[in-house]
């Protein structure tokens, strides 16, 4: 069974320039290489960088600079919150390797990061989701913060996801998909960035 | 007071009441920040006029760090409502310190932001 939320976009991943990286439960247990989360994110944010430079070949040096260190960091926070969600939820007891892929088009960037969840995951997790989509994300962002800091648990708050939408004007979107052997959930959580 | 690590640096220089962030700030969930938590707090309570989180030499903040700055931001003014003038710099060419601190002071209206 498949269950799609969002504008998710069926992606054909050998078009254009894509990358990437698959984590295996089985190599390493995924939570003990967390500080690998960072160096993934850094390198696809510093290879897809040379990709924006020549985009921006009107504007000047110091401007130019300024605008791709930025998408650089957009392009790191991104890949990292993405890949710390899968870590963190991955249900490593099964045989499935958790991957990013990150695509690239002229008009926009796509990032995906598919693993497989527990079952009782799956209930709080697609309710989170149907409240980013139906309600005001900001003010969500916003009493999410506030209810962080007052000691809820923020572990599963969505705090990055909705960083995303917030602050870096992302498209979310996320497909389930319910496979038999071994019977597992699997979710696809898509990010869409906008290259201005 | 001062906190090193391989990824990053918080030092705080008690005499000129200056907590300074940098390097990458990357590690897992609120237990990982705990120690960095505890290190604000305590500048902050200790000082009786102003204290300043100087963030322009931090290049990056996952969400669970992001977390943490709000629940220190939120326990000097909600919390503890400590009388110090609380400021916190960033560098506007930066754009996530810029939305980071313009959040934060829509959080806490009396922090005050300083974007250079």
């Amino acid at each position: 069974m498949i269950q799609t939320f969002g504008e998710f976009l069926e992606i054909q991943p050998k078009q254009g320039e894509y990358l990437t990286i698959g984590f295996s439960p089985s190599c390493r247990p995924l939570k003990e290489r967390w500080q690998n989360n960072g160096l993934s994110a850094d390198f696809i944010a510093e290879y897809f960088r040379v990709f924006f430079i020549g985009k921006l070949a009107e504007i000047n040096q110091d401007k130019e600079d300024i605008v791709i260190n930025n998408v650089k960091d957009t392009v790191k926070y991104v890949a990292n919150e993405l890949l710390e969600n899968a870590m963190k939820f991955q249900n490593e007891s099964l045989p499935f390797t958790a991957k990013i892929v990150l695509s690239l088009y002229d008009d926009k960037l796509v990032f995906c990061v598919t693993n497989c969840v527990d079952e009782q995951q799956v209930e709080p997790f697609q309710r989170f989701i149907k409240s980013i989509l139906s309600g005001d994300p900001q003010e969500l962002y916003f009493k999410t913060m506030r209810s962080n800091a007052l000691g809820d648990d923020s572990n599963r708050s969505g705090l990055g996801l909705l960083s995303m939408i917030c602050d870096y004007s992302a498209k979310l979107s996320w497909k389930f998909e319910t496979i038999q052997t071994p019977p597992v959930t699997v979710v696809t959580t898509m990010v869409l960035l906008e290259i201005y | 007071m001062e906190i090193r690590a391989e990824k990053y640096n918080i030092i705080y220089d008690q005499d000129n009441a200056v907590v300074l962030c940098s390097g990458a700030l990357l590690l897992n969930g609120a237990k990982e920040y705990e120690p960095i938590l505890q290190l604000l707090n305590t500048a902050a309570s200790g000082q009786k006029e102003n204290l300043i989180i100087d963030l322009c030499n931090l290049k990056f903040l996952n969400s669970s760090g992001i977390n943490m700055v709000t629940r220190f931001i939120i326990n000097v003014f909600d919390v503890e409502a400590l009388e110090i003038d609380l400021i916190i710099k960033g560098q506007k060419k930066v754009a996530w310190q810029e939305k980071l601190l313009k959040n934060l002071q829509r959080l806490a209206p009396n922090l005050t932001v300083q974007l250079s």
